[in-house]
């Protein structure tokens, strides 16, 4: 029954490792400090990475959290939607509100202005 | 095709709930746009009064014999449910009344208090109105998020920071226990609702006995958590202590009186169907070690105190075992017993909160028995006040709290658990030392030059909170039938009532 | 076929490793770490017992899987405010050692 996905395990374990030792065997190997220097993106790494960084990205991730989460409770109700549309519609509308006040609150209190 | 059946839904029955929760809603809105925190203030107050009108139908509708319910009795509006989300009301309501008075002193002055009130009283009535697994745990994350968030409030303040993180980490370790618990209840029980898991645990064949007693462990524990039973109460000093005096106000009422509310809705179920089937003799015995460690902890704990603050704290935990006696009698009882104790129990304590904001300093501290000292004569109202509220606290007739340990010893010697019932008769004992120092220090000791009276103007309504805890707490102690007779006379559903 | 006793197991393993974690943990984000864990205890076992109960036809087996929808969502409210504490106190203080939490006594 699982063997299929013992295969598929298998076939992503060769082609992972196959990867690295054929770049590994084949690749030229010339070191100089630019190459060896961690990879960010083009950019040139300056600093500590345990920067401490301003809150409103947390907050900011906070909020992507909470409005995130309270969108799965949207799955089960698409799942029976067609069971009684205007019914779900309505309740739908009503977390949808209350979520909204939560969201003005939000913007009033200036948590998403930028600067 | 409809998705449930005819008549599930029931949507009256949330009105209370749905009140308070829009209100909540509103306040918060008009918070951010107006910045009159009185006008706010009194908005929030009058959502709780609508709030309240609509519990009292249901406590009416239950006298009549006709309680309520909806969503299949997951969720109830009978006696029991209507007449706790009435204690939690006023508890809030006077709460309102301490902190409109105080936060402007304490550098407090948001207008999010009134929100998050509002919200955790909606999951303190949730929690009181459930009859359902799921629905108690909704309710009581409604409550303490919002609880949380006051208690570490004034983050300034290190022992404010320390309260809410204490709060927050243990709190959040008890929902983590209640909702394993939940997990094991479904997993031996097969339902969430109280009806079906108390038909299920008491029918004869039922085998997951080990399960479902654990389950019911991990329940007590994480409801034992809220109402602070030992061991499970060494955040409630630090935590009461460290809050803001308007919010340990709340804290003390209200979480207490929502999880009394479902534990005993829960041990008159769930427990009780339980305690009907083998192993049935572990739990009761589980609860009788827990009360009697509360009462004797608790009551040892207010002794040795110097702050009052710290004192109403401990006396906080002591009166959780009290009402714990209640919860060994759970039946129609002992449901009665606490919810007269418990409101007899949040117009006292809120009283004595309140008289102690007028009397500390400025930023809140500043709780030494030396600052009571000759209040009597400088303050004589504010005194008997608070006179009335300790007296009762300490059981002493003709005041109300007296009124509710007869009650709450009655039913548990009614339901045969004479040992708690003599424990708590000597400890309440000892209870009278500690609050009659305070009382001694008032009327019998000059005032010291160190703790003076801070000078400032009364504030009107937390004279009004004051008034109302004194006054009520001396009406509930002449005249207990006003409120004993509808708890008592009341209909209440789903009553574990053993077969034949 | 993993029988339901398996996947409860090891939900208890999980929740014994977070409540242990949260008794001998000293760091506040460590604990909250743990206590998530045990959450997501609670939600393997109410999944597993959903499945098993759906099987013996029991309408309530849904219910099982509806209850981990809702805890997640308890989770995830939690998290926020619990990190809002968090980072209120150590912009005070720059350390979240719950040891370091001594102003009050015990």
């Amino acid at each position: 029954m699982y063997e299929s996905l013992l295969m598929m395990f298998l076939a992503a374990g060769f082609i992972g490792a196959a990867a690295v030792v054929v770049g590994a065997l084949l690749g030229p190997k010339r070191a100089g400090p630019d190459k060896l220097a961690a990879y960010e993106s083009g950019l040139p790494a300056t600093g500590t990475a345990r920067e401490r960084f301003p809150v409103h990205f947390y907050l900011v991730a906070m909020l992507f959290i909470l409005f995130d989460v309270e969108a799965a409770f949207f799955f089960p109700l698409a799942v029976k939607f067609g069971m009684a549309p205007q019914f779900l519609f309505a309740q739908a509308i009503i977390f949808v509100a209350i979520l909204a006040v939560g969201y003005i609150y939000v913007i009033r209190k200036g948590v998403l202005d930028w600067k | 095709m409809t998705l449930l059946p005819e008549g599930f839904i029931v949507w009256s029955v949330l009105a209370p709930a749905l009140f308070l929760l829009g209100f909540a809603l509103l306040t918060l809105l008009l918070g951010v746009f107006q910045r009159d925190r009185g006008f706010v203030a009194a908005v929030a107050l009058t959502g709780i009064a609508g709030a309240a009108v609509f519990a009292l139908h249901f406590l009416m509708e239950a006298q009549r014999g006709s309680a309520e319910s909806g969503f299949g009795l997951r969720y109830l509006a009978d006696a029991h449910a209507s007449a706790f989300t009435l204690v939690i009301l006023l508890g809030t309501a006077l709460a309102v009344l301490v902190g409109q008075g105080t936060l402007e002193r304490l550098d407090l002055d948001h207008p999010e208090y009134f929100p998050l009130l509002l919200l955790s009283a909606t999951g303190a009535v949730v929690m009181v109105s459930a009859g359902d697994l799921i629905t108690l745990l909704l309710g009581l994350e409604i409550m303490s998020l919002a609880v949380y968030v006051l208690a570490a409030w004034r983050s300034d303040v290190r022992q404010s920071q320390e309260a809410g993180l204490k709060y927050f980490l243990l709190g959040s370790f008890a929902s983590a226990l209640f909702i394993y618990g939940i997990a094991l209840t479904y997993g031996a029980g097969g339902h969430f609702d109280y009806a079906s898991l108390m038909a299920v645990f008491a029918a004869t064949g039922f085998e997951a006995h080990i399960t479902a007693l654990l389950g019911a462990v991990l329940i007590i524990a994480g409801l034992g958590f809220k109402v602070a039973f030992v061991p499970f109460h060494q955040w409630a000093p630090d935590v009461y202590t460290g809050a803001p005096t308007p919010v340990t106000t709340f804290m003390a009422v209200v979480v207490k009186t929502a999880a009394f509310g479902a534990l005993l809705r829960v041990a008159a179920t769930i427990f009780a169907g339980l305690e009907a089937g083998a192993l049935g003799a572990i739990l009761p015995g589980v609860l009788v070690v827990l009360i009697g460690a509360t009462l004797v902890v608790g009551n040892l704990g207010a002794l040795l105190q110097a702050g009052v603050k710290r004192m109403l704290a401990y006396s906080a935990v002591a009166h959780a075992g009290y009402l714990g006696l209640a919860v060994v009698a759970a039946g129609a009882d002992g449901m009665a017993a606490a919810g007269f104790y418990l409101a007899a129990y949040t117009l006292m304590t809120a009283g004595a909160f309140a008289v102690l904001t007028q009397v500390m300093d400025d930023d809140d501290r500043g709780d030494t028995i030396e600052h009571f000292a000759g209040l009597g004569r400088r303050r004589p109202w504010l005194a008997a006040a608070m006179a009335v509220c300790l007296l009762s606290l300490a059981g002493i007739p003709p005041f109300a709290g007296f009124i509710g340990k007869v009650l709450v010893i009655q039913a548990a010697i009614t339901a045969g658990h004479v040992v708690l019932a003599v424990l708590a008769v000597v400890t309440s004992v000892v209870a009278v030392v500690y609050y009659a120092r305070v009382v001694v220090a008032m009327y019998f000791r000059e005032q010291s030059s160190a703790a003076r009276l801070p000078e400032r103007p009364a504030s009107r309504s937390v004279d009004v909170a004051i008034g109302i805890a004194a006054v009520g707490t001396l009406l509930l102690g002449l005249l207990p039938g006003l409120w004993y007779t509808l708890l008592e006379q009341g209909q209440n559903l789903l009553v574990f009532v053993s077969s034949p | 076929m993993v029988a339901t006793e398996a996947y409860v197991a090891l939900s208890g393993v999980l929740f014994s490793i977070g409540a242990v974690g949260v008794l001998t943990r000293r760091s506040a984000i460590m604990i909250f770490l743990c206590v998530e864990l045990m959450l997501n205890a609670a939600n393997l076992a109410l999944v597993a017992y959903a499945y098993r109960w759906a099987g013996t036809g029991l309408l309530t087996g849904i219910s099982g899987q509806t209850a981990v929808f809702i805890i997640l969502a308890v989770a995830a409210a939690e998290v926020a405010i619990g990190l809002g504490i968090l980072v209120a106190i150590f912009r005070n203080r720059a350390s979240t050692d719950v040891d370091a939490l001594s102003e009050v006594r015990l």
